[in-house]
């Protein structure tokens, strides 16, 4: 299947003046990488979550994705267009959702915004009225078409911008941090719906998040990127595997002295629970859940993957080492 | 309509909305300008009882110019368009560049909004109490001269429009308006003949500034629907704000295109 992004060794390097030492010294020049030379293709209907520290370049990416910024370097394709060139053309068929950023007009009611973006992507009335009845119903913004944009809460002014980049229904869709600021349900709530455009719709969804439960629930695949690069790019379950592949047991211990072996580490103790983390490579769980046994008998235990924000972290770590 | 308008007039409606939403302000105005209207007649009928005059405008004309001008203060390009301006300063301007539409067609279309509700709001209120002015203070506009002077009134807005797009695309060079707000707009009023008439500038400097862009701007219009120019006049001065129009818009044209190119948003 043709590609619907096809990204090749794109850089964008920045001009980042500073202070000089003293207040009148001439200013010092210094070019900042954003990004080194990162490629990627993604194949239409696909859920791509891109993860990477603050600064990695995720945001960058995205902006050459929908056009805003010209790289310094590289080839980029979007439907076959390159989008700072046919910027025109590429926005009909994306959407755009930046979390910290509303694109609804403040002190107008959301109707009108909503409105607007139909003349504007010229939609026909009809579907336009279908479009948006169904992401009213989906996104339960039926109370708030009327009111100002201003007077809304952050969770229901997110819900009533993600409908705003759906108006024209994009075959591209790119959230960048869509979940940033949400509560618990509101954020299931996205969730659901977002799986259900990709996959009742088709269509291609882009997803940059420092939640990891985000990229969990919902990416097929993950790309991360750190000092703009691509560093790592396949399933949740390949992310994992690339950090260190410790395990997580939480155990209810019986009276009596006991010792770790080699490769299990304490992490924390409260009366006769405890909890450990340890490497399996080093000392399989079969051995250490019967050195405990052994020695001071086992009530109740418990073994669990470490949660993917500390995978992560940990592989944003070993980045870090790397590079220095 | 074709696409193009209606992306148009869709931003011009939202727009326009945006603009009336606010009433008290739009009130306030209102009864702002009808009191300074009041007072600048007051210091023109004593300037007119004692000057020798030399203006090319009468003591009649400058009161109905007066009023002409306090109605259509707002219409001036008092400064860029600040939502735009926020929207550099926070990196939603972004958005801007998402749309599938020409960047310059979608602001001008938000600068003539700006520019044109003061139109539908201030200058018929301000009209209204003018008419209703005892004696000295009433305005009088000459029928003949009506259609004509609307025109040159519309054209006055695309005008100041044109330069409110402008301003805005300097903002891709300054991020702040600070600037360039306070100097044009300051400067712009007293070349347009919105603090003093032009036809009450001595005769020299009456013509140079007349042949200003600015001119064209209030100037033009004003003395057009008070009647104090000739049809050929008239009409010579609605072919001067024709040429400025493309000028300005040529120029506003340049200033966005080269903007979106340098323009970089920061931050996630």
């Amino acid at each position: 299947m043709e590609e619907i992004i096809s990204v090749e060794k794109l850089c964008v390097r920045f001009v980042v003046r500073k202070r000089g030492k003293y207040l009148f010294s001439p200013r010092e020049k210094s070019s900042v990488e954003a990004l080194s030379g990162v490629s990627f293709g993604v194949q239409p209907g696909e859920f791509v979550g891109y993860i990477g520290p603050n600064g990695a370049g995720k945001s960058t990416t995205i902006k050459c994705l929908s056009g805003i910024l010209t790289p310094t370097s590289g080839q980029v394709r979007c439907l076959g267009r390159v989008p700072w060139k046919e910027r025109i053309a590429n926005a009909r068929d994306s959407g755009v959702v930046f979390g910290q950023r509303t694109q609804l007009w403040w002190d107008l009611p959301v109707q009108d915004s909503f409105d607007l973006l139909c003349d504007l992507y010229d939609l026909k009335r009809a579907d336009y009225k279908q479009t948006c009845a169904r992401l009213t119903e989906a996104m339960d913004i039926g109370a708030l078409l009327r009111t100002p944009v201003r007077q809304l809460s952050l969770g229901q002014r997110m819900r009533c911008d993600l409908a705003a980049a759906l108006i024209h229904r994009p075959k591209l869709l790119f959230l960048d941090e869509p979940t940033i600021g949400l509560d618990a349900v509101s954020k299931l709530n996205m969730r659901a719906f977002v799986r259900e455009l990709n996959r009742q719709e088709g269509t291609t969804v882009l997803l940059t998040t420092h939640d990891m439960a985000d990229v969990e629930s919902l990416c097929g695949r993950v790309m991360l990127i750190g000092h703009g690069r691509l560093l790592l790019d396949g399933t949740v379950d390949s992310l994992r595997a690339a950090a260190e592949q410790k395990r997580v047991m939480r155990a209810r211990i019986g009276q009596g002295a006991w010792t770790l072996p080699e490769g299990a580490e304490l992490l924390d103790r409260t009366g006769d629970e405890i909890t450990l983390r340890f490497d399996p490579e080093r000392v399989p769980a079969d051995r250490l859940v019967l050195h405990l046994a052994g020695s001071c008998g086992l009530m109740d235990v418990q073994i669990s993957q470490p949660p993917l924000e500390e995978t992560v972290a940990a592989l944003y770590r070993k980045l870090e080492e790397a590079e220095a | 309509m074709n696409t193009k308008g209606r992306a148009f007039s869709g931003l011009l409606r939202t727009a326009l909305r945006q603009q009336l939403q606010y009433r008290s302000a739009m009130m306030a105005g209102v009864v702002t300008q009808i009191a300074f209207g009041l007072i600048y007649i007051m210091v023109y009928q004593a300037f007119f009882r004692e000057g020798q005059g030399r203006a090319d405008l009468t003591l009649m004309q400058t009161v109905s110019y007066v009023w002409l001008s306090q109605g259509t203060y707002r219409m001036m390009p008092w400064s860029g368009l600040r939502d735009i301006e926020a929207m550099m300063r926070d990196g939603r301007i972004a958005f801007e560049l998402t749309r599938p539409r020409d960047l310059f067609g979608m602001w001008y279309a938000r600068a003539m909004a700006l520019r044109t509700a003061p139109l539908l709001v201030n200058l018929p209120l301000v009209l209204v109490a003018a008419l209703l002015m005892p004696g000295e203070f009433v305005l009088r506009l000459p029928i003949e001269f009506l259609p004509l002077g609307a025109l040159s009134l519309l054209l006055a807005m695309l005008l100041t429009s044109a330069v409110t797009v402008a301003l805005t695309g300097s903002y891709f060079w300054t991020i702040s308006g600070q600037g360039i707000n306070r100097i044009v707009p300051m400067l712009g009023n007293l070349l347009a003949g919105n603090v003093v008439p032009l036809g009450l500038f001595p005769a020299g400097i009456r013509q140079v500034l007349r042949a200003l862009p600015f001119a064209s701007m209030l100037d033009a219009p004003l003395r057009i629907l008070v009647g104090a120019v000739n049809l050929q006049q008239a009409l010579e001065l609605v072919g001067l704000q024709m040429a400025w129009l493309i000028g300005l818009l040529a120029l506003g044209r340049c200033v966005i295109h080269a903007g979106v190119r340098k323009c970089v948003v920061q931050g996630g």
